[in-house]
């Protein structure tokens, strides 16, 4: 290795108003080096890639050294920056879609970067466009060049932003959480390819996650952050497998696969049984005289889901899980099948049979953030569900049950007064738990529930989940891309692929043998730590 | 920091000239200076001084108490216009965001009626049946505000719509009609005021042209337009007859468009 540091960073401190959001910050990367940030969300990670840019939020300021290659970035003015930002540093976003204009067709947009930082003619851009594509193995064809954002999936929409990030070869690359967004299959791919990037191009890469498991996958070295600080910083292997600090243990702990499962308990009686679910939606037409064919989201899916038991149901995303659970909860019209709950005909119920079959079934969904009417406080949100009660318990009473909810779920009585805004992610899952268990209902759908935290709060999530089962004797039905949130939590396991369950099994022994190939190529893609 | 003096300075200043407006109004209802329907012949087509601020017209009446007047005319045909538009479009517009399909279908084409049918010839159309007056003045801006609202609120609902929290309160087993009383409504209230704003501002323009061409308020209730159109052949004689009413429409719809600006300003969550 050269001795000389490809960048620096010198006590970096960043504000926020008045709140240091970073403190003290130093870090080097080597060219070739790749340099894995890791920490929980709110740690400063996203903060220290954007102040390495110049590209803080107005309200934040920068003190400390930032040096690109021993030169000092941080008395550039704009303009320089400017030429600096694509030509000496590339930035991959988390999202794809927002990465790239909706309306320019891809080559376009790639050919575009070049031509903002070398005077090239439109042709010698698009050459090298198509050249770096292909390098991100988007095929040269000129088919896919021609495509718009919308007509490629998040993978290939990744790829297009690493080609962009790339073009000018620049010697650091920063990629900010750039698989969060992406299935696990399409993960390991891309992250093979910003590896391979960075090895044939002596590039250096700081690659920015909170997943203790994709950056293990990749970097050389790791540094670790908590609350604006590097608490631990050192070679991969050796920061993994003898941790100094606690905060990195409990990460290491928290990123790997810890059963969460009780004793397995004798399953009941089916509480949950759905046969031969198909659903389709209807496809533009495209010809005056024909219609389309439908879309065929859920082809055929039958499953059941026992008296105080949990499944997992698994695949990537437009797998067709999604819908299936729509279908099932009787939000979602299907074409043929039934949903029986407590043995009863659930999808076609009317009236108070509707209303106490749905009392029986409760969800909670993947955005933290969406799931609430942000004009309710907790307490009427949490609430909400005693519409399906007959009697519904009112002002005293009902605040009393939501207090008692509130404490089952690990928060505060007093937080029923509180808006959504004022809770922070993990919290804010919390008190979808609390509203989805109010009616006592015996299953709950989870969609991606706890995809959406990082992974302190996902372990805080199921381990919560898992004390409330034992508690409330309640049987779960957990929809997730994530393998490891499934094994931690499953007892047993449907995996879907393209609208079919191609393989279910009991959750040790299907991820010790999975017979399908697609079980097994979703099993080797996970990030794994060694 | 920057940014929030102009922001502010929309809303201040839009919220005073429109509260102006309104206290003149209200105050036209009970006082004016002199009676603005009194004629007083010997006075005609005084230039402003002391005793008439803002001078007589060709009939002596006092043009300030006349200004007066007509805004208390203005505001309420524009009121009442915004209310037809808001009580009938916005449940419009909530029932075709909740079911789609047919009813969807059903009220975004009769919007499409509304807007390709011209304005005029639908006052026109009413004055001949009911007789001119404003009434029909607000029945006719009422009928043109319905579609604004009813495409504001159907494209604000549809968004809310596509949120968990919906997902959520159907699954507690609420009705499409319940969901959209109970969460869609209260999330839509900054985009209704907002737009209710600049409903009420063109309300104003077009009261001010209908009674220009006498198909509003009648003699002797007074009127912006109907001020104007008289001023129209005086011009060369007493300019400042067209003056004063043409600069009440200008300070006013200025005013509501300001307050409109800085409301969506203050008031669009991604602030």
């Amino acid at each position: 290795m050269t001795a000389a540091n490809l960048l620096e960073i010198e006590a970096l401190n960043v504000v926020v108003g008045a709140t240091p959001v970073i403190k003290n910050l130093s870090l080097e990367v080597r060219g070739g080096e790749i340099l894995g940030l890791v920490g929980a969300s709110g740690s400063g990670k996203s903060m220290t890639a954007l102040a390495i840019m110049r590209l803080l939020p107005a309200a934040a300021s920068a003190t400390g050294a930032v040096r690109l290659r021993g030169e000092a970035l941080n008395n550039k003015s704009n303009q320089e920056m400017q030429s600096i930002r694509g030509r000496d540093i590339g930035m991959v976003f988390q999202e794809p879609m927002t990465a790239l204009n909706p309306l320019m067709r891809i080559g376009d947009q790639v050919a575009e970067t070049v031509r903002l930082h070398r005077s090239l003619s439109i042709v010698e851009a698009r050459s090298a466009a198509r050249a770096t594509l292909d390098l991100v193995g988007l095929g040269g064809e000129q088919g896919e060049l021609g495509k718009l954002p919308y007509e490629l999936s998040g993978g290939q929409r990744q790829r297009v932003a690493i080609a962009m990030a790339v073009i000018m070869a620049p010697p650091l690359l920063i990629a900010d959480e750039p698989t969060t967004a992406l299935d696990v299959i399409t993960q390991a791919q891309v992250l093979l390819l910003l590896r391979d990037l960075a090895r044939t191009r002596d590039m250096g890469l700081i690659l920015v996650s909170h997943d203790l498991a994709v950056i293990a996958q990749l970097a050389d070295r790791v540094a670790v952050m908590q609350a604006g600080q590097i608490v631990e910083q050192g070679a991969t292997a050796q920061v993994l497998h003898d941790p100094q600090h606690p905060y990195t243990a409990a990460l290491l702990a928290a990123a790997k696969p810890q059963s969460k499962r009780g004793v397995m308990q004798k399953t009941g009686a089916a509480v949950l049984r759905a046969s031969d679910i198909v659903l389709e939606y209807p496809r533009k037409r495209r010809s005056l005289w024909h219609a389309a064919p439908p879309l065929r989201a859920v082809d055929g899916v039958s499953l059941a889901v026992h008296a105080g038991e949990t499944v997992g149901l698994v695949g990537e995303s437009g797998s067709g899980k999604s819908s299936l659970l729509k279908a099932i909860l009787a939000l979602q019209r299907f074409s043929s099948g039934e949903v029986r709950l407590l043995g009863d005909e659930f999808s076609s119920a009317q009236g108070t049979n509707l209303r106490r079959l749905r009392r029986a079934i409760q969800a909670v969904f993947q955005d933290p953030y969406g799931s609430f009417d942000p004009r309710w406080q907790v307490e009427r949100l949490i609430a909400e569900p005693f519409f399906l009660l007959d009697s519904p318990p009112q002002a005293a009473e009902r605040r009393r049950a939501v207090a008692a909810m509130l404490e089952q779920v690990g928060l505060r009585a007093s937080d029923a007064r509180r808006f959504p805004r004022e809770f922070s992610g993990g919290e804010r899952q919390r008190i979808a738990i609390a509203r989805a268990l109010i009616t006592e209902p015996k299953v709950i759908a989870f969609d991606e529930a706890v995809s959406a935290l990082d992974v302190l709060l996902r372990d805080q999530i199921l381990t919560l989940l898992a004390e409330l089962k034992d508690r409330l004797q309640v049987a779960y039905l957990f929809v997730s891309h994530d393998l490891h949130v499934i094994r931690a939590i499953a007892d047993r396991v449907y995996v879907m692929h393209r609208g079919r369950i191609v393989e279910e099994g009991f959750t040790e022994e299907l991820f010790a043998a999975p017979r399908h190939a697609y079980t097994s190529a979703l099993i080797a893609a996970t990030p794994k730590i060694a | 920091m920057n940014g929030t003096a102009p922001r502010n300075f929309s809303l201040i200043a839009g919220a005073f000239i429109t509260a102006c407006f309104i206290a003149i109004a209200v105050i036209a209802r009970f006082w004016t200076p002199y009676d603005p329907a009194v004629l007083s012949i010997v006075d005609k087509l005084r230039a402003p001084d002391e005793h008439h601020w803002f001078g007589t017209d060709q009939l002596g009446r006092d043009v300030l108490s006349m200004i007066m007047a007509g805004a208390q005319t203005s505001v309420g045909v524009a009121l009442l216009s915004v209310a037809i538009g808001l009580f009938v479009g916005v449940p419009a517009g909530l029932h075709a965001a909740a079911h789609r399909g047919g009813i969807d279908e059903f009220v975004m084409r009769g919007n499409d009626l509304i807007f390709a049918f011209p304005a005029l010839l639908l006052a026109i159309l009413i004055t001949a049946v009911f007789g001119p007056g404003a009434v029909n003045a607000i029945i006719a801006i009422g009928i043109f505000n319905i579609p604004v609202f009813a495409r504001v609120t159907r494209a604000g609902a549809l968004q809310l719509w596509a949120r968990d929290y919906v997902l959520a309160a159907r699954v507690a087993g609420k009705s499409p009609l319940r969901i959209s009383y109970e969460h869609m409504l209260p999330n839509l209230v900054a985009l209704l005021v907002i737009q209710g704003t600049i409903q009420f501002s063109l309300g104003v323009i077009a009261e001010a042209g209908l009674s220009y061409v006498g198909l509003s308020a009648q003699p002797p209730i007074p009127s912006w337009g109907r001020m104007l159109n008289e001023a129209q052949t005086l011009t060369a004689l007493a300019p400042f007859l067209a003056l004063f009413p043409g600069f009440a429409v200008l300070l006013f719809v200025l005013g509501l468009n300001l307050l409109g600006e800085g409301l969506r300003q203050s008031l669009s969550p991604k602030q």
